[in-house]
């Protein structure tokens, strides 16, 4: 049960904050998604999405990237191979805690 | 509220066939199939009949699905992306997209054996092709939870049992089974895009503010 606990402690508190376990979660699977694209999804306003990527990329687990789509101004956000390492091992330590509570 | 995770990974795969594009290349490559098939049964007895056949198949599969695949990153890039935003995919790898592409293998393989050894089967290749294509679709609707994909797992089977029991020729029979499913993805695609078209409308210029 100590251990248990321990573990639950132990998750990355960055990747466990619910705004970013779902930006990184939908950023898991691709290869990179724009900024409209995670404003949509996450149903956040501009200035929390804004917040919660500089916070994720200030971990070193998103890469961001600006530039244009046309005129159009686009920014590209993809997980770095620390952020996708991180967010497997949260995975994994969430799933060994919710099992071992039964 | 903590966010369901598997579905938010599941999302992004969902977001490709939201605008229904993929359903609509996809019934370009079939009606290809359908037209191949079609085109055999005009032509007079011979080697030619059977050429085309094998080849307008895999010329469909492989020139239809490149081009259609190039033409829903352009058509995607004009009304989607500008509208939802844009997402760059990765390339499945590893394990299970092998086991997809052997497990594929395996029932064409199983499919076109079983005919070869047992000609008496024949008539019953639409029903296997459509329950094969069904179980691809059904496939794809439970990793995906997209609902409309049942239903074109169901009428594939129905079509291809039905165009079975109607007992026409090899041919025929391919060409109405692959322009019926191909009807059937084209009205699917088209009520996804309809209601994708209505449900959004493109962003104003310079708008992204990303961080």
């Amino acid at each position: 049960m100590a251990h248990d606990l321990k573990e639950i402690a132990g998750v990355d508190r960055v990747i466990h904050e619910p705004a970013r376990t779902l930006i990184t979660a939908l950023l898991y699977t691709v290869e990179s998604a724009d900024f409209t694209y995670l404003l949509r999804e996450t149903g956040l306003t501009k200035g929390n999405l804004s917040a919660h990527l500089a916070r994720l990329e200030e971990a070193g687990y998103v890469k961001i990237e600006k530039g244009y789509r046309g005129k159009v101004p686009q920014t590209t956000c993809s997980l770095t191979e620390a952020g996708r390492a991180a967010f497997r091992r949260y995975r994994e330590q969430m799933k060994r805690a919710l099992d071992s509570m039964g | 509220m903590a966010p369901d995770v598997e579905r938010a990974m599941r999302r992004p795969w969902q977001y490709w066939f939201e605008d229904g594009l993929a359903e609509l290349a996809l019934a370009a490559v079939f009606i290809t199939i359908a037209l191949a098939f079609y085109i055999e049964t005009l032509l007079p007895p011979g080697p030619l009949p059977s050429l085309v056949g094998m080849l307008g198949p895999l010329v469909a599969v492989l020139g239809v699905g490149r081009l259609a695949g190039w033409a829903v990153q352009r058509v995607k890039a004009r009304v989607t992306y500008p509208r939802t935003g844009y997402v760059a995919y990765r390339r499945e790898r590893g394990a299970g997209r092998r086991l997809q592409k052997a497990a594929l293998g395996a029932a064409v393989g199983a499919l076109v054996g079983t005919v070869a050894a047992l000609p008496a089967l024949r008539a019953w290749v639409p029903a296997a092709t459509g329950a094969i294509i069904g179980v691809a679709f059904l496939y794809g609707g439970y990793r995906l939870d997209l609902a409309r994909f049942y239903l074109v797992a169901a009428f594939s089977m129905a079509c291809g049992t039905l165009v079975s029991l109607a007992r026409l020729n090899d041919s025929l029979s391919g060409a109405i089974y692959f322009a019926a499913l191909s009807l059937a993805l084209a009205i699917s695609g088209a009520c996804a895009l309809a209601a994708y078209l209505r449900a959004t409308e493109p962003l104003a210029e310079a708008e992204d503010h990303g961080p």
